[in-house]
C-alpha cells in the first residue's frame, strides 16, 4: 500500500512538472536556497564563524576578505607586495563591494576588522604576529579609511596574504553597541527579515533569488534533503568520507604546572584513534602531532612516554573546561574524564561558552581546556595559531622569523614539520583530533564546492528544479 | 587505413620498442592478473566514438592476457555484458574504458561472474569487483586511431587550441582587419583575445580598464561580433564595451560601445543585458528575417546568412532553441548553453550542446534545422558553454569552435570538424 502511495506521489510530481528538462544548461536563476543547520547557531551579527559549518553559513551573509585558490593564491581581494618594499603587503578589498547598508567596503573597514581581532587576543590574532607595530599601523589606517591598507611585516612571512583569507578576518561593519555587524554578503536581510540575493558583490548576485536557514535534527534534515525541501545540511555527517581538508583541530590546552604529576603521561596513553572513532562524528581523524596529518605529513612522531605507575594514595584532580555548544567536545571531555579516572585522576568538567573559555585562558585562570580552532591550510600560519594557543608570545616572536625565512614553500613546510616535532613536548598543549566540514548536499544543488579551508562555497551554486 | 595502422601496431609487437597502446595493454593485463581474476575471462572494451582505438586495443589486450595464461574472449559492451559472460561460461568479466587526455588511460573493473551452485537462483548479483587502471603517454599511432574516421560525422580535435584558468564568456570567428586568414576572438572573464586559426595568441586586451557594471552577472557572459574587420566586444561584468581593431599586433579601441552587439548589419543589431544575470534581450525592429516578434530575455541570439537567406537562432531560458528567418521556424527543446547554426551540404543545421546541468562529458549534437532529425553527435569532455561556426578554410566544410568549461574551473577552446 505504501509503495502505491509513493508511486502516486511520483506520478503527481511528474504531472506537476510536465516534460520539464531534467536539468538546466546555463545556471538557472531564482528559487530559494534552503540551508539546514544541525547543531549550528544561525549566523548573526554576534557570531563569527568558528566551526567549519558556522563559517560556511556565515560566508553566505559575509564574504571573507579573500578566498584561497587551489594553488593557495588569494582571490576576491587583491593582496600584493609593494614592488620596492617586499616587506609591505597592500590590501585592496574587492572594488565595488558594498555592505548591506549601501556603504562601500573600504580598506579602513579591513583595518578595523584586523584591529578588533588583535584587541580581542583570540587564537587567530597570532596570524597577525608577523606585523611590525600592528596597533600603530592599524590605528593610523583607521584615520585614513580610503587609502590603501599598507601592512609592514617585521620579518619575512610569505604566507601572510594567504592567512588573511581566514574566515576570522571577514570584514564586517560595526553595528551599534560595538558588536560586529554583517559584511559584504551574497545575501542580505530585507527589513521584513527575508534573505535575498544581494547586489553588493561586484562578482554578481547569487543565482538563487533568496536564502533561508532552517534548523532540524539530523534525521529530519536528511529526510527534508531527500524530499528536496532543503538543499544543504550543515552539521550532518556525510555518509562517506569526504575528501575535503581536515583543519578544524581540537587541543587540550593546560596551564604550565597546573596538572597533577603523571596526568600528561596518562593523557599520552589515550587511544586517540578509538576516541575519534567512537565520539567524534563526521570526517575526523586522530591528531598525534601538533598539526593535522594533512599539514604535518606522516613523519614518525616521538614515542609516547611510558605509562607512569598509578599514583598511590588520595586521587588527584584538575578541572577541564570545554565548549558547551559543541556536542563533540562534551563527548570527548566526558570520555577523557572516564579514561583519566581509570588512571587515578579526578577530572572536574566545566561546560563554558567560547568567550568564557577564552577569558579564562587569557587571564591564566584555568587548569585545562579543550579548544577547537580552524587552522589555515598552510603549515607555517597553522603553527603560528597553535603557538598562539599555547599563550607564549615570546616563543611566537622567536619562532616565526626562522620559519618565514624559508622562501621556498616546500622547504618552509619541512622546517615547520621539524619545529612542530621539537616543540610538541615543550608546549602546554596536547593535540587530540581534527575534523572537517560536515555537510550533505542535495542533488538539486549544482556548483557547490569546497575551498582550501575545507569550507562550503555556495557562491556559484544554483538550483535545478 | 585503420587496418594498416592495426597491422603496424601488432607488428611492433612485444619484441621491439612497444607503442603506447601495446604498453597500455601490457600494464593493464598485469593489473588484471594481480587482481586475481580467473580464466576464462570475458572482456568488454569501450572507447565511445573511437572504434578504431577500441578495436586495436581489444586485440592487443586479448593477446597480452593470453600471454599471461588468462584465456579471454571479447563480449559486446552493454548492460547485458555480464549476463553474456555468464552464458558463455566465463569466470570473470573485465570491463575497460579508454580515455585520452594528457595521458591515454584505461580504467576498468573485474567482476566475478561465478555463481555458487548452492545459492538461490534469484540472488545472482554482481560478484566482488576489483578496479584496474593503467595509463601511458599517448603516441602518434594512438592519436591517429583516436581521430580515425568513424561512423559519426563530427570529430573532436584531440588537442585544445587554447586554455585559460577562467571561463570563456563569448566566442566569434571571422575576418579581422590587420590579420591574415580567419581569426578566433575569445572573451573571457578577464580579457578580449584574438587568436589565429591554429590557436596562437595574436593580441590580448584586458578588461580591467573598463568601468564595472552596476549589476554584473555572476556567470562569465558577454557578446562578441566580428563585423567589417572590427571586433565588437562587451562583457556583462562591465558597464561599457569597445569596438576594437587589430593594429601593429595590438587591439586598439576605435570607439566605445554603449550596448552589446549581437549581430552584424547596418546598423549592427544591439541588445541589452538583464542586470545581474547572464541573459540578453535583442533590441530592434522585429521582422521575418531579422528578429522574432516579442523576443524574450535569452541566453543568446545569433544571426547569419543561410543558403536561402538570413536565419536567426534564439536560445531561450527554458532550454528551447528557436530558429527562424527565411524558411519555416522551428523549436528545439532540451538545448544546452551553447548552440550555433551551421551550414553543411547546402542546408542549415543546428549544432547544440546537451541539456544536463554539470556534465562530466558533454555531447554536441548536429540537428537538421529543417526537420529536426539528429545527423551526428560527438562527446566533448567538460561542459560546453559556447559554440560558434568557423569557416577555417575556403572550400572546406565549416568547423565548430567550442568554449568548454572544465571541472577545474578553467576553460578550453576546442575544435570540432565535420567528417572529411
Amino acid at each position: 500500500m505504501k509503495g502505491r502511495c509513493l508511486l502516486g506521489a511520483a506520478l503527481l510530481a511528474r504531472w506537476l512538472h510536465p516534460l520539464e528538462a531534467p536539468a538546466a544548461e546555463r545556471a538557472r536563476l531564482g528559487g530559494t536556497l534552503v540551508v539546514d543547520l544541525v547543531g549550528v547557531a544561525a549566523p548573526s551579527a554576534e557570531t563569527a564563524g568558528e566551526t567549519p559549518e558556522a563559517a560556511s553559513a556565515r560566508a553566505l551573509l559575509a564574504l571573507p576578505l579573500c578566498r584561497l585558490s587551489p594553488e593557495a593564491t588569494p582571490v576576491l581581494a587583491t593582496l600584493g607586495r609593494e614592488g620596492a618594499a617586499p616587506d609591505t603587503v597592500v590590501v585592496t578589498p574587492l572594488p565595488g563591494a558594498r555592505f548591506p547598508d549601501g556603504a562601500a567596503l573600504r580598506p579602513g573597514d579591513v583595518a578595523e576588522t584586523l584591529y578588533r581581532l588583535l584587541e580581542a587576543q583570540g587564537p587567530y590574532a597570532s596570524l597577525l604576529a608577523p606585523l611590525a607595530s600592528p596597533e600603530e599601523t592599524l590605528k593610523e589606517a583607521l584615520l585614513h579609511p580610503e587609502a590603501p591598507l599598507r601592512l609592514r611585516l617585521q620579518h619575512a612571512w610569505p604566507d601572510f596574504e594567504a592567512s588573511l583569507c581566514h574566515p576570522a578576518f571577514t570584514p564586517s561593519r560595526p553595528g551599534t553597541g560595538g558588536a560586529p555587524g554583517m559584511g559584504v554578503g551574497l545575501y542580505v536581510r530585507t527589513p521584513a527579515g527575508r534573505l535575498v540575493g544581494g547586489r553588493g558583490t561586484p562578482t554578481g548576485p547569487p543565482f538563487p533569488a533568496a536564502l533561508a536557514f532552517s534548523s532540524a535534527s539530523a534525521r529530519l534534515a536528511e529526510r527534508a534533503l531527500l524530499r528536496g525541501e532543503v538543499q544543504a545540511v550543515l552539521g550532518a555527517s556525510p555518509g562517506q568520507a569526504a575528501s575535503s581538508p581536515l583543519l578544524f583541530a581540537t587541543y587540550l590546552v593546560h596551564r604550565k604546572g597546573s596538572l597533577p604529576e603523571g596526568a600528561l603521561s596518562a593523557l599520552a596513553q589515550v587511544d586517540l584513534e578509538a576516541l575519534v572513532r567512537t565520539f567524534v562524528p563526521g570526517p575526523a581523524v586522530a591528531m598525534p602531532g601538533l598539526l593535522p596529518p594533512g599539514l604535518l605529513g606522516t613523519a614518525p612522531l616521538p614515542a609516547a612516554p611510558r605509562a607512569a605507575p598509578r599514583p598511590a594514595g588520595a586521587a588527584r584532580g584538575f578541572s577541564l573546561g570545554y565548549e558547551a555548544a559543541l556536542p563533540e567536545q562534551r563527548a570527548v571531555a566526558e570520555r577523557l574524564q572516564v579514561l583519566l579516572h581509570d588512571a587515578g585522576f579526578q577530572v572536574h568538567l566545566l561546560p563554558e561558552t567560547r568567550a568564557g573559555l577564552e577569558r579564562a585562558r587569557l587571564a591564566g585562570a584555568f587548569e585545562a581546556q579543550l579548544v577547537s580552532v580552524l587552522l589555515p591550510p598552510l603549515p607555517a600560519p597553522a603553527l603560528a595559531v597553535v603557538l598562539g594557543l599555547a599563550g607564549d608570545t615570546a616563543l611566537l616572536r622567536r619562532e616565526l622569523p626562522g620559519l618565514g625565512a624559508e622562501g621556498d614553500a616546500a622547504a618552509r613546510a619541512a622546517r615547520v614539520r621539524a619545529r612542530a616535532l621539537e616543540l610538541q613536548p615543550v608546549l602546554p598543549i596536547v593535540p587530540l583530533y581534527v575534523r572537517g566540514l560536515r555537510v550533505q548536499l542535495s542533488e538539486a544543488l549544482v556548483g557547490a564546492r569546497k575551498d582550501s579551508f575545507g569550507l562550503l562555497v555556495l557562491d556559484d551554486a544554483w538550483l535545478v528544479r | 587505413m585503420r587496418a594498416a595502422l592495426l597491422a603496424l601496431l601488432l607488428a611492433s609487437g612485444p619484441t621491439g620498442a612497444d607503442g603506447a597502446l601495446a604498453q597500455l595493454a601490457t600494464q593493464l593485463s598485469a593489473e588484471v592478473r594481480a587482481s586475481g581474476a580467473v580464466a576464462p575471462l570475458a572482456v568488454t572494451v569501450s572507447a565511445p566514438g573511437h572504434p578504431g582505438l577500441e578495436e586495436a586495443f581489444s586485440t592487443l589486450l586479448l593477446a597480452r592476457l593470453a600471454g599471461l595464461g588468462l584465456e579471454a574472449r571479447l563480449v559486446p559492451t552493454g548492460p547485458d555484458a555480464e549476463a553474456l559472460a555468464r552464458q558463455r561460461g566465463s569466470r570473470a568479466l573485465l570491463r575497460v574504458r579508454l580515455g585520452l587526455g594528457t595521458t591515454l588511460a584505461a580504467t576498468g573493473d573485474v567482476l566475478s561472474t561465478w555463481v555458487n551452485f548452492f545459492s538461490p537462483r534469484d540472488v545472482r548479483g554482481p560478484g566482488p569487483a576489483a578496479v584496474v587502471f593503467a595509463e601511458v603517454p599517448p603516441d602518434d599511432a594512438v592519436r591517429a586511431l583516436w581521430q580515425s574516421p568513424v561512423a559519426q560525422g563530427l570529430v573532436l580535435e584531440p588537442v585544445p587550441l587554447a586554455r585559460w584558468p577562467v571561463r570563456t564568456a563569448a566566442l566569434a570567428t571571422g575576418a579581422l582587419g590587420g590579420a591574415t586568414g580567419v581569426t578566433l576572438a575569445v572573451l573571457t572573464e578577464e580579457a578580449v583575445e584574438v587568436r589565429a586559426a591554429d590557436g596562437h595568441l595574436l593580441a590580448r586586451r584586458p578588461l580591467a580598464g573598463l568601468p564595472v557594471a552596476e549589476a554584473p552577472s555572476r556567470e562569465a557572459f558577454g557578446t562578441l561580433c566580428l563585423c567589417d574587420g572590427l571586433l565588437y566586444a562587451f562583457s556583462a561584468r562591465r558597464a561599457q564595451g569597445e569596438v576594437l581593431a587589430l593594429e601593429d599586433g595590438a587591439l586598439r579601441v576605435r570607439a566605445p560601445l554603449d550596448h552589446p552587439v549581437v549581430a552584424c548589419g547596418s546598423p549592427p543589431l544591439e541588445a541589452t543585458f538583464r542586470p545581474g544575470a547572464a541573459r540578453l534581450l535583442p533590441l530592434g525592429a522585429a521582422g521575418p528575417d531579422a528578429l522574432p516578434p516579442q523576443a524574450p530575455f535569452a541566453w543568446g541570439f545569433l544571426r547569419r546568412q543561410g543558403p536561402h537567406g538570413p536565419a536567426w537562432l534564439l536560445l531561450l531560458e527554458d532550454g528551447t532553441a528557436r530558429t527562424g528567418g527565411t524558411g519555416p521556424g522551428r523549436s528545439f527543446p532540451g538545448v544546452g548553453a551553447g548552440a550555433a547554426l551551421l551550414e553543411a551540404d547546402g542546408t542549415l543545421h543546428l549544432a547544440a550542446s546537451s541539456a544536463s546541468a554539470l556534465p562530466v562529458v558533454d555531447r554536441l549534437v548536429l540537428l537538421s534545422a529543417e526537420d529536426g532529425t539528429e545527423r551526428a553527435s560527438v562527446e566533448v569532455p567538460g561542459r560546453i558553454l559556447q559554440v560558434t561556426p568557423a569557416a577555417l578554410k575556403a572550400g572546406a566544410p565549416e568547423a565548430l569552435l567550442l568554449g568548454v568549461w572544465g571541472p577545474d574551473g578553467g576553460a578550453e577552446l576546442r575544435l570540432v570538424r565535420a567528417r572529411p
